[in-house]
């Protein structure tokens, strides 16, 4: 048995139109960010991201083990996103699943296009995501929280990458789904997204549910405007740690 | 590491003697003509080529004031004849110029440059660095130099074992070193017997071009095998603001604290006195540079500190 029950809730909104945790369908779930959580880690954040907890470390560039997956011509990158065990309610396996390679692999190619990694071949720069609490968005947090853990490392980047879900329940589009939302089953999308802001380029968009094409469109626009939200509490958590670090001092 | 061994000391420490206040400043930041590493590596550097960020020192940097933490991406102004991208900054594809790290926006003339909080060594030619000796076979060694992969030295690279001895005649200090014949020249031994895995080493980066292993060499002033004394590491883009204009900031350490300092580009510092009392200030120093790197007048409140603290150690 598990030890959270996880309950399925009859309805999804409420009787006064909001959601069931009382959000707007517009609106992003708390969002807490820390820099720096890991001491031997070259870059680290941590996002709380709803009841989401994700912990990403960032190494390198450093020497690839094993020596065949280095490239000459490139740096690469290299991503591994993991669930704990104790992050779902019933108890996950810790063997890496299907799951949690397709993510690791769309997280990596979700990050590539911000960092110059020709200037490193022969090198590799690793992420290692750890979910510690998972609340339905964890492949979008982990993004979120994975940019912050490189800008952290001080490697040159040309944005920061900002992950945020989008989806439809009961056919509206609701902007950052929690874990009941995402197990909704009428009418409904999932859409996670992770944008380049400055340039507002997307470097990740997928898709699960069918939605038209006008929906798609508004369910895009709602992912932008939530993003920029999610950029700002990026922005405002490396300002904290470093203003914070420099005034408090050693 | 407490005590100053003044003459046994001696024999042992082939380098110690090029360590005083000019060698070490003579460690700093090569002057103009030198990038950015950034700007070699695939981020199209302006016509002009930036002033590199650490030139600026205390007086220069009046009129910047309040320094602002920019984070990567973040529009630093539009692009044009009087705001072009320096250090750390890229023009994107709009036209605006764009931090590339998470640090202190500095304008300098027409140029805007971000200085970065952390970062990774990137060798260049020309650095002098401290490394550790990881691994030996015949031929080299490889150190581990905080950089993206191992360093080698070559056999051939490495100065004699013995230079230290004959350099320092007879041992008394203070007496003229003798003529130093091998410099420039190599060794002409061309083995690796010289030093041990787990030696710690100032070397010179001799060859890079980030495709392959640094090379290094230790034949040259100030190059070889340390004894003695400790290390502290720093953050990379911090070091030109702990040697200071022309070394200015080196040079005072070393008066003030009376202890011998060598500064390697990579972020890693050695550190030898004659009193623990002096090291330990000499460590608090280093470290309030690095947390107040980015803040005017820095040189003469470190002057204050460490005469403060010396005043403590007295009472």
């Amino acid at each position: 048995m598990p030890l959270l029950p996880e309950g399925h809730p009859e309805k999804i909104f409420r009787e006064d139109g909001l959601r069931l945790d009382g959000r707007k369908p517009d609106d992003l779930r708390d969002l807490r960010i820390e820099i720096g959580v890991l001491k031997n880690a070259d870059g680290s954040a941590m996002v709380c991201h709803g009841k989401n907890r994700i912990i990403a470390g960032a190494y390198g560039p450093r020497e690839v083990h094993p020596r065949h997956l280095a490239q000459s011509d490139t740096g690469i990158l290299q991503v591994q996103y993991r669930m704990s065990t104790f992050s779902v309610g019933e108890r996950k396996s810790p063997v890496p699943g299907r799951r949690e390679k397709e993510i690791s692999m769309v997280i990596q190619h979700a990050l590539e296009p911000v960092l110059f990694l020709e200037q490193y071949p022969n090198s590799t720069i690793d992420i290692f995501i750890q979910v510690m609490t998972a609340d339905g968005g964890t492949r979008c947090a982990s993004i979120t929280a994975a940019a912050l853990a490189l800008a952290d490392m001080g490697i040159p980047m040309r944005d920061l990458v900002t992950g945020v879900a989008v989806g439809k329940v009961d056919n509206k589009p609701i902007l950052d789904l929690a874990d009941y939302e995402d197990k909704w089953e009428e009418g409904a999308a999932d859409m996670p997204v992770a944008v380049m802001m400055n340039e507002k380029k997307i470097t990740l968009l997928q898709l699960d549910g069918q939605v038209g094409i006008d929906e798609y469109e508004r369910m895009l626009d709602l992912a932008i405007k939530g993003a920029e939200g999610v950029y700002e509490a990026q922005k405002e958590a490396l300002r904290k740690k470093y203003t914070s670090e420099i005034v408090g001092g050693r | 590491m407490s005590e100053f061994d003044e003459d046994g000391g001696l024999k042992n420490e082939a380098p110690e003697d090029e360590l005083d206040e000019e060698d070490a400043a003579g460690s700093s930041p090569p002057g103009e003509g030198d990038f950015p590493a950034v700007e070699e590596r695939g981020v199209p550097p302006s016509d002009e080529g930036p002033e590199r960020y650490d030139d600026e020192d205390e007086g220069g940097q009046e009129d910047t004031g309040a320094r602002e933490v920019v984070t990567p991406g973040q529009v630093l102004g539009a692009k044009s004849n009087d705001l072009l991208p320096g250090f750390g900054t890229v023009p994107d594809p709009s036209g605006n110029v764009i931090s590339l790290y998470v640090g202190f926006l500095q304008k300098h003339g027409k140029y805007v440059n971000v200085v970065p909080f952390k970062g990774r060594y990137i060798p260049r030619v020309g650095d002098k660095v401290i490394g550790k000796i990881v691994d030996k076979n015949v031929v080299l060694w490889k150190l581990d130099i905080n950089a993206p992969s191992v360093a080698i030295l070559r056999a051939g690279d490495a100065g004699d074992s013995d230079r230290g001895r004959r350099d320092y005649g007879g041992g008394s200090r203070g007496g003229p070193p003798q003529v130093r014949r091998r410099f420039d020249r190599g060794s002409k031994k061309e083995d690796t017997t010289q030093f041990n895995v787990g030696d710690t080493i100032i070397a010179k980066v001799l060859r890079y071009d980030r495709t392959t292993e640094p090379a290094l060499t230790t034949v040259g002033p100030d190059l070889g095998a340390i004894r003695g004394g400790f290390m502290v590491e720093i953050a990379v883009p911090k070091i030109p603001r702990l040697i200071g204009k022309a070394g200015s900031m080196i040079k005072l350490l070393n008066t003030l604290t009376s202890c011998k300092i060598f500064v390697g580009q990579n972020g890693v510092v050695w550190i030898k006195g004659r009193k623990l009392d002096e090291e330990r200030i000499l460590v608090k120093a280093i470290r309030k540079i690095e947390n107040e790197a980015h803040t005017v007048g820095l040189t003469d409140r470190i002057k204050e500190f460490i005469e403060s603290e010396m005043k403590k150690v007295k009472a």
